[in-house]
């Protein structure tokens, strides 16, 4: 490929380089650095176009780079879906935080039933609370739960409270919890 | 079984769950919308609720996550910076002795009237624990920097009975909202032109029926 005959100014070059470190070490512990790397060569060609077309985007600032890389990610978000091919990896996340050893046959049908019942409790649960304890089996701190939702943390820890009891009274009857499975 | 376990076998299966035909999932705004906290509550949690049920989703909704983190100019969410001045102006409420009690439905507030330092939103009216005024109106003080506030009532079961966003530091509770016997709690949100949130503590707050 040619060498960019006109790139974009060096402190916008600067505000991009931090905004790609940042958004690189965030996602990297989600397994999506492939992604984002994508997402910031399509933000520089989108500014490099911009400049090309004109617009004054020597004075932008961080947020203008912001919407810049949102409306990229919802292009490749879009892009990938139209695609129908594996979205994003989803076994990466999953390979990030359960590092087991393979299971055996057994262990792996075993495995399955109860993750199929747990799944079930879950389905079980009142609407206000499933989002929430669905987010915290899926790894994510209270805090951040709070957070993302707008909500007290005393909001969320009951909300929470209340839905990791119901689901292990739910887990109870079909025989997972204390006594039951492991 | 201990919530490692519950949170192990989940992921596991959080991982292997993608619809074969993405048209059930959320549109990517929506997902947008959920990281960005815009829109009804409910419409968010019902996105959260497939999001965290859906391996595809949920690693879409990560990667605008991590853009949305980066673009408030750290990697921490701006949530997390009201959190930290909610938990620090919480701080300073023990430390002052004004009696906060460890139920959290019954948590003091500092003076209205002098404020409280370290960056907590601070309510007005009404005082903590009286009853809706008559007027139906709730007010705080300004944030500087605040471009938007959004208020929110929670019932006791911590459902929102009323949320509204306005640039001023009062609002009136429509007579359409019908109080009951029970105990709420109203609180506020400040959001500032740089893209960063206050918030109040919650303030108890007795119906009007």
């Amino acid at each position: 490929m040619a060498t960019d005959p006109d790139p974009i100014s060096p402190a916008l070059e600067g505000l991009l380089a931090r905004f790609g470190e940042t958004v690189r070490r965030v996602a990297q512990r989600h397994g999506l650095a492939g992604e984002v790397d994508d997402v910031l060569q399509e933000v520089r060609i989108r500014l490099w176009r911009a400049r090309a077309s004109g617009e004054r985007i020597e004075s932008a600032n961080a947020s203008y780079v912001y919407r810049t890389a949102v409306t990229a990610a919802l292009d490749l978000i879009r892009r990938r879906r139209a695609r129908k091919e594996d979205p994003m990896d989803p076994t990466t996340f999953a390979a990030q935080t359960t590092a087991t050893a393979d299971p055996t046959p057994a262990q792996a049908v075993e495995s399955s039933e109860t993750m199929r019942q747990v799944e079930e409790a879950v389905e079980g649960l009142s609407p206000t609370r499933r989002p929430v304890v669905r987010m915290y089996l899926a790894g994510y701190r209270q805090e951040e739960i709070a957070g993302l939702l707008g909500w007290s943390e005393p909001k969320t820890r009951n909300l929470l409270y209340r839905g990791l009891a119901d689901l292990r009274g739910r887990l109870g009857a079909l025989g997972i919890g204390p006594g039951g499975a492991p | 079984m201990t919530d490692e376990r519950l949170q192990r076998i989940y992921a596991d299966g959080l991982a292997r769950r993608a619809p074969a035909d993405r048209a059930v999932c959320p549109a990517p705004e929506a997902l947008l919308a959920l990281v960005e906290r815009e829109g009804p509550e409910a419409t968010r949690l019902d996105t959260l609720d497939h999001v965290m049920g859906c391996g595809a989703c949920r690693d879409e909704f990560e990667l605008l996550r991590a853009v949305a983190g980066a673009g408030r100019g750290d990697a921490r969410p701006a949530w997390r910076r009201w959190a930290g001045w909610a938990a620090l102006a919480a701080a300073i409420t023990v430390v002052a002795g004004v009696g906060l009690v460890a139920r959290w439905g019954d948590r003091a507030e500092p003076d209205p009237l002098r404020g409280v330092s370290g960056g907590a939103l601070v309510l007005v009216t009404p005082p903590d624990g009286d009853r809706l005024p008559a007027d139906r109106t709730l007010r705080w003080r300004a944030e500087p920097g605040a471009v938007r506030y959004t208020i929110e009532i929670l019932d006791a079961g911590d459902l929102a009975v009323y949320a509204i966003a306005t640039p001023d530091t009062v609002i009136t509770v429509p007579d359409s909202v019908v109080f009951g016997r029970g105990d709420y709690r109203w609180w506020v949100r400040a959001r500032k032109a740089d893209g960063s949130e206050a918030a109040s503590p919650l303030r108890r707050l007795r119906g009007r029926p």
